[in-house]
């Protein structure tokens, strides 16, 4: 097997596009595409902090169960996608995690999220999410 | 720092994929509009959404993944801005060219959502 040493991969026509090769051999794709943008693992219970992140500046306690995430480099727009789950805190468990995109103050700089438990927003213990999409 | 350019990375045999190290990407992505006439805002390896009633959804990929046990995340809410509770997604179905996606309010009766994001991971075909 060769293999390259190297900081940095750019493409060459285009500096964004450098194509790779599926697994099988039959299609190409474009790297940059499957790359994820963010992604962040959070305590939301008392003084609010994250465990773990990537391309992450801040998080914001907006309330109960109300937080929101701050990128350190922005996407393109709000069209990107994210995934992710959250719960625990104190044996009991959060049923759903949902994302604001659109609505201010939710930006291609940051992103919303509400975890909520038996109808009302709940603070969750544990909260990771993925993003991907385009960066600026 | 060393920079390499180049359009197409593979392997040194000329054909195979190039190994990431430590590292996979995602091989398909899609934010969308469960409502109305759902359309998707963005995405990537999509070649359509099918909308099979209220809260069902089929997601297929342009590139097929190489069989049906790849991975798939999801997340999104229902209404926007956020006002509601819903419950997780239920995703089944799964073939290499595309899944199901349900969507609930905080009971056993499927609605629509105004977002619904997704994320694949898995080896394409």
């Amino acid at each position: 097997m060769s293999e390259i040493i190297t900081d940095k991969i750019t493409g060459k026509t285009s500096a964004g596009d450098v194509t790779i090769t599926s697994e099988g051999g039959a299609v190409t794709m474009q790297l940059q595409q499957g790359v994820a943008k963010v992604w962040f693992h959070f305590n939301g219970t008392g003084t609010v902090s994250n465990r773990g992140t990537f391309n992450v500046s801040s998080l914001t306690d907006n309330g109960t169960g109300d937080y929101t995430e701050s990128f350190t480099n922005n996407m393109s727009d709000q069209n990107y996608a994210g995934a992710g789950m959250s719960g625990g805190i104190s044996g009991s468990f959060t049923d759903s995690i949902s994302f604001d995109f659109i609505a201010s103050p939710c930006l291609t700089s940051s992103l919303t999220m509400n975890s909520r438990y038996a109808g009302s927003t709940s603070d969750t213990e544990r909260s990771a999410v993925q993003i991907t999409g385009e960066l600026a | 720092m060393s920079t390499i350019k180049a359009d197409t990375i593979v392997a040194s045999d000329g054909s195979s994929p190039v190994t990431l190290t430590k590292q996979s990407a995602a091989k398909a992505w899609v934010n969308f509009n469960g409502t109305g006439t759902i359309a998707a805002r963005d995405s990537y390896n999509l070649s359509s959404l099918t909308d099979s009633g209220t809260g069902l959804y089929i997601v297929n990929h342009t590139s097929s993944m190489s069989d049906s046990n790849y991975s798939a995340v999801s997340g999104g809410s229902r209404d926007d801005p956020e006002s509601s509770r819903c419950h997780p997604q239920n995703l089944y179905t799964f073939a290499s060219g595309s899944y199901k996606i349900a969507t609930y309010n905080d009971g056993s009766t499927r609605v629509d959502w105004t977002i619904i994001t997704q994320s694949v991971n898995g080896d394409l075909a």
